[in-house]
C-alpha cells in the first residue's frame, strides 16, 4: 500500500501530465463506449420497429399451387399452421394472423399506393400501443369494419379528411383486379423506412382485406408469433418448422432466400408460375424470423462496432506510446529520487510498483471519466425527440435515440485499457527499478 | 296376366315418353334453356374475335402511348414493338420519353422481363402488371384468348355509333384472369371488339376501352388505335396507336435478352 500511496502522491504532483494522459484515455474510452451504446440501442430499436411492422418475431407463411400452376400466397390449412404453436409450449407471448396487399387508394382524380396490412386488433393489443395516431383512434378503427388507417401524409396527398370514404383497388391472391369502398377512420404519424419512396403502411381489418383478396374470413397469409424471449428465436423457428414438416410440405430453411421482398410478394404484378415438376399439393409452409429480416442491419451494426474497435485500438496504441514515453521521462526526472529511495532500503519491486500504480491510477481514472462523459452524452441525446416521421425513424424508439450498454462489455473495456496501460508502463518501470542506487544518487 | 302386364308396361312406357316430351318442350321454352343454347352460339363470337386478331406470322410497329394522368402529369411514350403470336413472344423497346429510353419488356419462354438500361439488368415482371404505369396492361399486348378465359353470361343486340353490334357480358372461366367480368361491344361482321368495359371481382367498373380503328395485317386485324379510360381515377386515360405496321418476318434474335442489351449499347 506504501507504493500505492507514493504513486497517488506522484500523480497529484504532476497534475498537468496526468490530465493529458488521462484525458487521452478518457477520450478514447468515451468514443468507444458511445459507439457501443449506439449500436446496442440501434439493434434493439430496429428489432422492435420491425417486429411491430411485421406483427411478430416468427412468421409462418404459406403458398399453394393453383389448378393453372400459379403460386398463390394463402394459408387455407389454418389448423396445421396453428398446431405448430404447440411445439413452442410456453415460449409464445402472443400470436396473430395477418393478410397484406399492395393497394391503391383512390379519391377523385388522386391515387396513392401503399402496403395495406389486414390486422385483427383484438389479437394484437400490443400493436395498438405502437401506433401513433395524428387523427382518429384505435377505438374508431375497431368499431368500423370497413375502416382503414393511413399514413398522415396520405391525407394531404389524396386531398381527404378523416371520416371520408375512398376507393381501394388491389389484386386478389389469384391475380384478379378488385375494388372496394373504405372509410378513413384514422391517420398515423408515418415511419419513413430508410429512404423516400419506400413502402408506406396502412391498416385495414383482416376480414375486409380478405374479402378484397378473395379469401374467406378464417384464412390468412401469415401467422405471426411474438416470443417471450428473443434469445431463443432461431431455435424456436427450427422447432416450428419441424412441427409443420410432420404434417405438411415445408420449405427448408436452407432454401429460403432473404433480403428485399420480390415484386410478387409486395403485390406488384401477378402470379409466379411453378414449373410442372416442382408443383406440390396443399399448403407449403415457410417459416422465417426477425433475424432473417435484420441480416442487413446486423451487418451494419457489425461494421460500426468493428470500426469503433479499430478506432479504439488505434487510440490505445497512441496512448501506450504516450505512457511509455511519459514514464521514461519520469524515470529520468526522478533518477535522484529513485536513488534516494533505493539507498533508504526500498526494494526494486517497490520502485517498479510505484510506476505501475501511477499508470494504473491514470488509466483507470481516465476510463471512469470517459465512461461518465459517455453516459452523460447518451442521456442528453436520449432527451431529444427526432419525431417518428424523421427519415431515420426505423432506428429510433418512439422517435428517441436509444442506447444500450452491456455491463460486462464495459468492464471488459476498462480491464483492457488498464492492462494495456500497465504493459506500456512496465518497461520504464522495470528500467527505473534496475537503476543502481549509487549511480542514481550521483544525479543529486 | 302376361299380356296385361305387357300392356301395362307399354302404357307406362308411353306415359314416360309423353312426360319426357312435355319436359323437353318446357325446357326449350324456359329462359334458362334459351340462354344455354344462345351462349353456345355466342361462344363462337369469342372464338371469332380470337381468330380475327390472331397472328400466325410476325408483326412489328411503332406504338405511341399518350397518357393523361392527373397525379403523374401527361406523358407520351413511344415504343418499338415486335410481336410473334405463334409462340406468344413480344418485345417492346421504349424510344420516348428520354427518361425511359432503352427500357424494354421482353416476353419469352421463361416469362416477362423488364430491362433497365441504367442498371443494365433484367428483372422478372408479371403479365398482369400495368404497362409502364399506364391504364394499358401488359396482357393487352398478348394474343387474345377470350374463348379460353371467359364464358358468355348474356348477349343482346345493339348499336354503337353507326355499327350494329353484339353486346356480350362475360364471366371469367378461371380465377386467374385480370378482369373477372367484362362487357364487350362486338361488330357483327367481322367479329371485332369496338368497346370493352372491364370489371373487378366486386363487379365495379375499372376501365373502359375503345378500339375505333383496326388495320388489316395479313388475314388478321389489329387495333391501330385504342383508348383506355380509367373508371376509378378521374381524368386518367391512355391512348395507344400503332404506325408503320409490318408483317415481315422478324429475325429470331430480336426476341432475346442479348438483342435488348445490344440495341442499348
Amino acid at each position: 500500500m506504501q507504493s500505492f500511496r507514493i504513486a497517488y502522491r506522484n500523480v497529484l504532483r504532476q497534475v498537468k501530465r496526468a490530465l493529458l494522459l488521462g484525458g487521452a484515455i478518457a477520450f478514447g474510452f468515451f468514443i468507444f463506449t458511445l459507439l457501443n451504446g449506439f449500436t446496442g440501442g440501434l439493434l434493439d430499436s430496429v428489432s422492435k420497429n420491425f417486429a411491430d411492422l411485421s406483427g411478430g418475431h416468427i412468421y409462418i407463411s404459406g403458398t399453394e399451387v393453383s389448378n393453372l400452376g400459379s403460386e398463390i400466397s394463402v394459408i387455407r390449412d389454418t389448423q396445421t399452421a396453428e398446431s405448430a404453436l404447440a411445439a413452442l409450449v410456453d415460449q409464445v407471448l402472443s400470436y396473430n394472423t395477418r393478410s397484406s396487399a399492395r393497394a391503391s387508394l383512390i379519391a377523385g382524380s388522386k391515387q396513392e399506393t401503399l402496403q395495406l396490412e389486414g390486422v385483427n386488433l383484438s389479437q394484437e393489443t400490443d400493436f395498438i400501443d405502437s401506433l401513433h395516431f395524428s387523427q382518429g383512434s384505435a377505438e374508431e378503427f375497431l368499431k368500423n369494419p370497413i375502416g382503414i388507417l393511413v399514413p398522415e401524409k396520405f391525407l394531404a396527398k389524396l386531398g381527404i379528411e378523416v371520416g371520408e370514404s375512398i376507393v381501394v383497388k388491389t389484386t386478389t391472391i389469384n391475380g384478379q383486379q378488385n375494388v372496394g369502398d373504405v372509410i378513413v377512420v384514422g391517420s398515423l404519424k408515418s415511419q419513413d423506412l430508410f429512404a423516400p419512396g419506400a413502402s408506406a403502411f396502412g391498416y385495414a381489418h383482416i376480414e375486409y382485406l380478405n374479402k378484397l383478396l378473395d379469401m374467406s374470413s378464417s384464412q390468412y397469409q401469415t401467422l405471426n408469433i411474438y416470443l417471450k424471449d428473443l434469445a431463443t428465436i432461431d431455435l424456436a423457428t427450427t422447432e416450428v418448422l419441424g412441427a409443420l414438416a410432420q404434417s405438411a410440405t415445408v420449405k427448408p430453411r436452407e432454401e429460403q432466400t432473404f433480403g428485399p421482398p420480390s415484386p410478387a410478394q409486395l403485390g406488384f404484378g401477378g402470379l409466379s408460375s411453378v414449373a410442372e415438376n416442382e408443383r406440390w399439393k396443399g399448403t407449403k409452409f415457410e417459416v422465417t424470423n426477425l433475424n432473417d429480416n435484420l441480416q442487413g442491419i446486423d451487418a451494419l451494426v457489425g461494421v460500426i462496432n468493428y470500426t469503433g474497435l479499430v478506432i479504439f485500438l488505434i487510440i490505445i496504441v497512441i496512448i501506450m506510446v504516450g505512457i511509455m514515453n511519459s514514464y521514461r521521462m519520469v524515470m529520468l526526472e526522478r533518477t535522484a529520487e529513485i536513488g534516494t529511495m533505493r539507498a533508504m532500503g526500498v526494494q526494486k519491486a517497490g520502485i517498479r510498483n510505484i510506476f505501475i500504480w501511477e499508470a494504473l491510477i491514470v488509466s483507470f481514472s481516465g476510463t471512469l471519466l470517459g465512461l461518465g462523459l459517455a453516459l452523460i452524452t447518451m442521456a442528453g441525446i436520449s432527451l431529444f425527440n427526432f419525431g417518428i416521421d424523421s427519415s431515420f425513424s426505423l432506428f429510433l424508439n418512439q422517435g428517441q435515440m436509444q442506447f444500450k450498454l452491456s455491463f460486462l462489455r464495459i468492464m471488459g473495456n476498462i480491464l483492457l485499457i488498464c492492462v494495456m496501460s500497465l504493459a506500456a508502463a512496465y518497461v520504464p518501470a522495470r528500467a527505473a527499478a534496475r537503476l543502481q542506487p549509487a549511480e542514481a544518487l550521483r544525479a543529486v | 296376366m302376361k299380356t296385361q302386364a305387357i300392356t301395362l308396361g307399354r302404357h307406362k312406357t308411353m306415359k314416360t315418353y309423353f312426360f319426357a316430351l312435355c319436359l323437353s318442350i318446357l325446357a326449350v321454352l324456359s329462359p334458362n334453356f334459351a340462354v344455354a343454347q344462345a351462349s353456345e352460339n355466342y361462344e363462337e363470337i369469342l372464338v371469332n374475335i380470337d381468330k380475327n386478331t390472331l397472328f400466325t406470322g410476325d408483326l412489328s410497329a411503332t406504338a405511341t402511348l399518350e397518357q393523361r394522368d392527373p397525379n403523374e402529369g401527361d406523358d407520351v411514350s413511344r415504343v418499338q414493338m415486335f410481336r410473334r403470336d405463334s409462340n406468344n413472344t413480344f418485345l417492346m423497346l421504349f424510344e420516348k420519353p428520354e427518361t425511359k429510353l432503352g427500357q424494354g419488356y421482353l416476353n419469352i419462354d421463361d416469362g416477362l422481363w423488364f430491362y433497365d438500361p441504367e442498371s443494365r439488368q433484367f428483372s422478372y415482371t408479371s403479365i398482369s402488371e400495368s404497362f409502364g404505369g399506364t391504364d394499358a396492361r401488359n396482357s393487352d399486348f398478348e394474343a387474345s384468348s377470350l374463348a379460353l378465359d371467359y364464358d358468355v353470361a348474356s348477349a343482346t343486340e345493339g348499336t354503337l355509333g353507326k355499327f350494329e353490334v353484339w353486346i356480350l357480358e362475360l364471366e371469367a372461366s378461371n380465377s386467374e384472369v385480370t378482369y373477372p367480368y367484362r362487357k364487350l361491344w362486338v361488330t357483327k361482321e367481322p367479329n371485332l371488339i369496338l368497346k370493352s368495359e372491364d370489371y373487378s371481382l366486386t363487379k365495379r367498373l375499372l376501365r373502359t376501352s375503345y378500339f375505333p380503328n383496326y388495320a388489316k395485317a395479313g388475314e388478321s386485324f389489329i387495333a391501330s388505335e385504342s383508348l383506355f379510360v380509367d373508371a376509378l381515377v378521374e381524368n386518367k386515360s391512355t391512348k395507344f396507336s400503332l404506325e408503320n405496321i409490318s408483317t415481315a418476318t422478324i429475325p429470331d434474335n430480336v426476341f432475346t435478352k442479348a438483342y435488348v442489351e445490344r440495341v442499348n449499347r
